[in-house]
């Protein structure tokens, strides 16, 4: 029981240094807006996870070669804050591979992929020492949803408040309560 | 300077450098992308809403609340989606197409005026499809637009198209091409939206820039050779199967018409 109890305490708390407790904070912290999660709460049926994955690796490759790294160097005093040029620069890269592709992504993804890769590029941040908060993903998906239903012919706007429309119930079924199950 | 911030300043530069996004998509696929990206939204509404709810953020929560619309991941999975993509999107693109009646008042005030009129007015209304941008549309039409009345009728009277030279990269069609382009706009919900203003920068760059560019698409084209291999090994089955159908047919007309004769025993 003692030995029990001691493995508890010790699992309690990370080890190592002040550094390192930091960078698991941050990843706990991050947790909820990484690209994994955010993949995991896609409602994706059929292929369309592998069609996901080849969009998002095809988007990565973009990303993290060397040469377009190079390239885009010279953007680097470009006005906006990080969540716009995170949103807008994924929303260009989208628009990108959809022209390479010669349009045979299917374009219901492009969102979903969008956000997952707004997300890898947001944790590729945090690895390089860049403060990127949750709050500035959420920005960035914001701004990258916004870029591409404007390319669609879709006012945001106007869909957000179909939206909130939606998200309130009509009288046949009881809203749900938030927190009530984690307060009982 | 960490690796990191090279990565910000190359997503940023996508954002500028190809912020054609809308235009290459307008280009190619029609009415049909609005309602498609609506469907992405409800694909990432769970998420959406999650994420909004997290850090506050109202916009992505409305946004989120498009799936239930659907009737939720029920909705998604029976195809309810579907319609009600299409729905939301014919609602959402109503903005773009109120202004494309604005677009082409403008353009019959235009027209009023000089012989290039309609060419200016075949700019106000691409610029129409923007929706939201109307000071954009003024300024290329130059023309103050009528405050919009409830109901203006989409005709636009004494609007003809013929002998009237086009600026290049606009295409109005021949007799009705005003008519024929503000039907498109309507139908495409503003699907041309980026091409105005943001292709033109995006090429100015490249041209700036055309090694860079080159780079960039070579190695996209790389990416992607697995969907481009796949589009190409479609042509080639359609054709193959095209092949074969006029192969058959050759030989069902060669037969066609020709009597085979017979054999009766005789009954004795």
């Amino acid at each position: 029981m003692a030995m029990l109890q001691s493995i508890t305490k010790d699992a309690g708390e990370p080890k190592g240094s002040p550094a390192g407790k930091a960078a698991l904070a941050d990843k706990a912290a991050a947790g909820k807006t990484s690209p994994e999660a955010i993949k995991a709460g896609l409602h994706l049926t059929g292929n369309q996870g592998a069609q996901l994955d080849k969009i998002v690796l095809a988007g990565k490759r973009v990303m993290f070669d060397a040469k377009t790294h190079k390239m885009f160097l010279e953007q680097l005093d470009g006005p906006g804050t990080i969540a716009q040029k995170l949103g807008q620069g994924v929303a260009g890269l989208m628009g990108l591979l959809w022209q390479e592709s010669r349009q045979s992504l299917p374009p219901q993804l492009l969102i979903p992929a969008g956000m997952v890769l707004v997300a890898v590029a947001a944790d590729f941040l945090r690895k390089g020492g860049m403060d990127v908060s949750d709050e500035d993903v959420a920005g960035g998906i914001e701004a990258l949803v916004t870029a591409l239903l404007q390319a669609g012919g879709v006012d945001p706007d106007k869909m957000a408040e179909l939206g909130a429309r939606g998200g309130k119930t009509d009288g046949t079924m009881p809203a749900p309560k938030i927190g009530e199950g984690a307060a009982s | 300077m960490p690796p990191a911030v090279g990565l910000i300043a190359a997503v940023g530069s996508v954002g500028a450098g190809m912020a054609a996004v809308g235009g290459t998509m307008a280009g190619f696929l029609g009415a049909g992308l609005g309602t498609q990206l609506i469907a992405g939204a409800m694909i990432g509404g769970g998420v959406l809403s999650g994420i909004g709810a997290l850090t506050g953020n109202t916009k992505l929560q409305k946004w989120g609340g498009i799936l239930s619309l659907a009737g939720g991941i029920g909705g998604l999975a029976t195809g309810a989606w579907s319609s009600t993509a299409s729905s939301v999107a014919e609602q959402s693109a109503r903005e773009s197409f109120r202004a494309a009646e604005l677009g082409a008042q403008s353009a019959a005030e235009a027209l009023g005026g000089a012989a290039g009129g309609l060419a200016d007015a075949a700019g106000g209304l691409m610029q129409a499809n923007a929706g939201s941008d109307l000071g954009m549309l003024n300024s290329m039409t130059g023309a103050q637009p009528a405050p919009m009345a409830a109901g203006v009728s989409a005709g636009v009277p004494g609007v003809t198209a013929p002998s009237v030279s086009m600026p290049s990269g606009v295409n109005l069609g021949s007799q009705g091409g005003v008519m024929q382009t503000m039907t498109k706009a309507a139908d495409g919900g503003g699907m041309l939206s980026s091409l105005g203003d943001k292709v033109k920068p995006a090429f100015d760059w490249m041209e700036k820039n055309p090694r860079i560019t080159q780079a960039g698409t070579g190695l996209l084209t790389a990416g992607l050779n697995g969907y481009a291999q796949q589009e190409a090994l479609k042509d080639q089955m359609r054709m193959q199967d095209e092949a074969q159908a006029r192969a058959r047919q050759r030989m069902s007309d060669s037969v066609q018409g020709v009597r085979v004769p017979v054999y009766q025993r005789k009954r004795g």
